[in-house]
């Protein structure tokens, strides 16, 4: 199967991106949970699938790490 | 960029076996857990026709709606959590010999924990509504979010260290294996076993065996919180709950191992690879586990036995000597036998270890931890906390068919994986007299 080759710079910028988004949304989700209205929990939905996802979404970064192939590899 | 072919050697064609043979036990087998599974779906569709009361057969004001179903969560969840933690641990600590087990172990996590969401599902009793709700109105003070959170992590970082871990055996087997050549080439996503390649996954599984313990030991202490934290409930509230709970899972998923290693073994007549050796570490591990168990165990009941609060007062006295002692002294009783037969098979008969003592020890301990965590979830739901009578609770042939179920499930899913995947870790080049030795 054919992955395109990308150098070490765009590698790390795609790890840093993902990293960033995963944490972003997680702290997201999180923050929406905590400022739920506790007593009826309503207000701020889906923060919960925010949450869940962002840190999920972390684990793709050893992934990366070692399917991306960058230049400096080959 | 495509991987050297290389000579097709005795260890490699040996463990690629299962995937280019198929013997008549596999067809039965795979009949069998298809009709285990089929048990499951039929009290899906039971209790989403006609509601959870149905299922459990609950009719009095007082009884434990959770029942069996919340029993089985917490086994299959024990079990899940020492796959991943045995191959961790692996690679962590550089234990060699328990490198060609580690991706059975780490099947037991891929698949029990499904399982136990299987569970869940029913547990829950609007099962269209489980998924969605969690992810929409999920609490953040709600131990069953943190559930959801936790499951959800473990299971897809599990996934990732998998594949990781299976990229090289890809590459590797696409060659030997027509009929499955494309979609191992595909998996491989352009592994071409360099060795600069095969130093990245080593450090980057590393790093992720890191990142995984503390995530494995999270996801039974949340099942110790989901009781533990319940201050009205007597006999759960309990701060020592979680770490009891990670301890329960260690034992239970090392048994399971054994159990399934053993089999394995024997099937696929692979004593070379995984060898006596590498059992008999693992059932000295689990026996001293074992001890610790029946320790906080005692401490547990004679704490709750000293002068306790009405509502413990009224779950120990069940489980004692009330309607629960038929299972609780028995259950101790082959608890101690399990841990005296690891004991012996490991010390006093240690110049003839036997393997079947193991096992059976093994198997043992492992139906003491399924009673024992009906023993956490049922007395305490039946002690009434508005002025009810007592429940009562026997767990439907429903709830038990919904139990196999999911054992056929876990029994399906290693069928399928080892029809398609290998599963032991191919050897290296270099590697293979070492193994085969």
């Amino acid at each position: 199967m054919f992955i395109p080759q990308v150098s070490i710079r765009q590698k790390l910028l795609i790890i840093a991106a993902n990293f960033l988004f995963s944490v972003s949304l997680a702290g997201t989700g999180l923050l929406g949970m905590v400022r739920r209205d506790l007593l009826y929990g309503i207000g701020n939905e889906w923060s919960t699938l925010m949450w869940i996802s962002g840190l999920v979404t972390l684990f793709l970064i050893p992934l990366e790490v070692c399917v991306i192939k960058s230049s400096r590899r080959e | 960029m495509a991987i050297i072919r290389r000579h097709l050697d005795k260890v490699t064609q040996d463990l690629l076996r299962p995937i280019l043979t198929t013997g008549k036990a596999f067809n039965f087998i795979a009949a069998l857990s298809l009709v285990m599974f089929s048990l499951y779906v039929y009290a899906f569709y039971l209790q989403f026709f006609h509601g959870h009361g149905f299922t459990t057969r609950q009719s009095t004001p007082v009884g434990a709606v959770w029942g069996l179903y919340a029993a089985i969560i917490v086994f299959f969840i024990g079990i899940s959590h020492v796959g991943i933690g045995v191959s961790a641990a692996a690679r962590l600590l550089n234990l060699e010999y328990l490198r060609p087990l580690t991706r059975i172990a780490e099947l037991l996590t891929l698949f029990c924990l499904p399982a136990a969401v299987l569970m869940i599902t029913l547990d829950i009793g609007r099962p269209e509504k489980f998924v969605l709700n969690v992810m929409r109105y999920g609490r953040i003070t709600a131990p069953f979010c943190w559930s959801a959170t936790v499951i959800s992590v473990y299971l897809f970082a599990s996934t990732i260290y998998l594949y990781l871990s299976m990229r090289r055996d890809f590459a590797v087997a696409a060659d030997w294996v027509p009929k499955w050549g494309r979609l191992y080439r595909l998996l491989a996503l352009g592994y071409t076993d360099t060795k600069e390649e095969r130093e990245l996954h080593e450090r980057t599984l590393w790093w992720l065996a890191l990142v995984l313990i503390p995530i494995m030991v999270s996801v039974h202490s949340v099942y110790g919180f989901v009781f533990g934290l319940h201050g009205g409930r007597p006999g759960w509230f309990n701060p020592f709950m979680a770490p009891f709970f990670v301890l329960g899972a260690i034992i239970n998923g090392f048994a399971t191992l054994i159990i399934v290693v053993a089999i394995i073994r024997k099937v696929f007549q692979w004593e070379r690879y995984l060898s006596i050796q590498t059992i008999r570490n693992l059932g000295r591990f689990l026996c001293w586990m074992t001890l610790l168990y029946i320790y906080f165990t005692i401490a547990e009941y004679v704490t709750y036995s000293y002068t306790p609060p009405a509502g413990e007062a009224y779950v120990v006295q069940t489980v004692l000597v009330g309607e629960f002692s038929p299972i609780f002294w028995p259950a101790m009783a082959a608890l101690i036998i399990g841990f005296l037969m690891l004991l012996f098979n490991q010390t006093v008969f240690n110049h003839q270890f036997t393997l079947w003592i193991t096992v059976a020890g093994a198997t043992l301990i492992n139906v003491v931890l399924f009673a024992t965590r009906y023993l956490i979830v049922i007395p305490s739901l039946l002690r009434p906390l508005l002025p009810f009578p007592s429940g009562v609770y026997t767990p439907t042939l429903y709830e038990w068919g919904a139990f196999l179920g999911a054992i056929g499930f876990v029994i399906g899913a290693y069928l399928v994986f080892f029809k398609i995947f290998p599963a032991i870790e191919l050897p290296l080049i270099g590697e293979v007299e070492v193994k085969g030795s």
